[in-house]
């Protein structure tokens, strides 16, 4: 079983994240709309995947912030900003922080994305959220590249992610 | 989910910034809670899903998270009646305004004997931060159904296919057994706060 660890405590996940070159699984998460998001509809642009416990904490909202100046760099792919928060939160957040190139997806409503992504946190304080990740698809939906954050208060490796691109 | 349900949605819960303070009217009706049973949200009705608890039944064990990510056992024992203020989301404006009129009333009254627990789908990081900035009183225990959506399918608050919390009351006694229950039956009105504290006050 893989594990992380949240202020020093391991943290045990469910499934395991998707391998390098393989295809992505499938998702439906729900958008700042309400309406459903789809890895499909991105298909011909690479996405990159952040995964966050959760934007009302302190590092997952600075990466929300980092990844969208990143993205005035690199206008031809999508950033995806996935938790469980509720869209609700996630829009708040947005419209705060004047977030335009970010698209927050909740997986609030069943934990399929999780457990297909590997970064499900089954037990403990966190339990329900999502484990701190980064994934980058290529326009096909397969894997360039993944990032699973050992200890989830530290930020990710933007430069590592982006070097892919 | 039907696009006019959506809009309907989008149109009530995310406009918060141009809404002013005490537009959502209080009512006192209340319709059944579980599987079976709408909320209407303007025009829109929405399906309820889970398992309705009804009055005298014993609240069903479930695990909520509190703000400081503690767990929070439904059955733990206690000295107190629990009056559960169960909502869709802090980030909504019926909700805003029902906790701020929970908290002004805890503010201004002596509630002793009464805890009062706010439960809604909202991360508890979510719950923690609306807690702060909107200076919620504190006697006010925030518990998240995020981890598995179990509050709302074992009491019958869920909203089927959206997976949040349909407005409700809930007022609990000391051994556990429900007492009142107000299902508001449209979620852009309030129930009745008034009414569930004058009942809780009768098995203190």
């Amino acid at each position: 079983m893989t594990t992380v660890t949240f202020t020093g405590n391991s943290v045990p996940l469910t499934g395991q994240l998707p391998e390098i070159n393989e295809n992505a699984p499938s998702f439906s998460l729900c958008g700042n709309d309400l309406t459903d998001i789809t890895l499909n509809q991105f298909f011909g642009k690479k996405v990159i995947l952040n995964i966050f416990p959760s934007i009302d904490t302190p590092v997952c909202a600075n990466s929300v912030i980092k990844f969208n100046e990143l993205a005035t760099e690199h206008t031809d792919i999508v950033i995806l900003g996935i938790s469980a928060d509720l869209p609700f939160a996630t829009s708040r957040f947005n419209e705060q922080n004047n977030i335009e190139h970010v698209m927050m997806a909740s997986c609030f409503r069943s934990n399929e994305f999780a457990k297909d992504y590997g970064v499900c946190i089954g037990e403990g304080p966190l339990s329900g959220l999502t484990a701190r990740a980064v994934i980058v698809l290529n326009e096909i939906g397969q894997v360039l590249y993944t990032e699973l954050v050992s200890e989830i208060t530290d930020a990710p490796n933007y430069d590592a992610a982006l070097s892919v691109l | 989910m039907k696009k006019t349900t959506l809009s309907a949605l989008i149109a009530c819960f995310l406009s918060t910034a141009t809404l002013a303070a005490n537009q959502f009217s209080t009512v006192t009706d209340s319709a059944p809670l579980g599987i079976g049973n709408t909320v209407t949200l303007e025009t829109a009705p929405l399906q309820l899903t889970g398992h309705a608890v009804k009055l005298g039944d014993m609240m069903p064990s479930i695990m909520l998270k509190q703000n400081d990510l503690s767990d929070f056992d439904t059955t733990a024992p206690s000295k107190n009646i629990r009056i559960y203020n169960i909502i869709a989301s802090v980030d909504t404006p019926v909700c805003d305004e029902q906790l701020h009129e929970l908290s002004d009333y805890l503010n201004a009254n002596n509630t002793s004997g009464i805890d009062f627990l706010a439960v809604s789908a909202d991360t508890p990081f979510a719950q923690s931060r609306f807690a702060k900035a909107a200076e919620i009183n504190k006697q006010i225990t925030f518990l998240s159904d995020a981890v598995s959506h179990s509050f709302g399918q074992k009491t019958g608050t869920q909203i089927a296919g959206i997976g949040l919390l349909t407005r409700t009351i809930i007022v609990v006694d000391k051994n556990n057994i429900i007492r009142h229950i107000q299902r508001v039956p449209e979620l852009t009105t309030t129930p009745d706060l008034t009414k569930a504290i004058t009942i809780a006050k009768q098995y203190i």
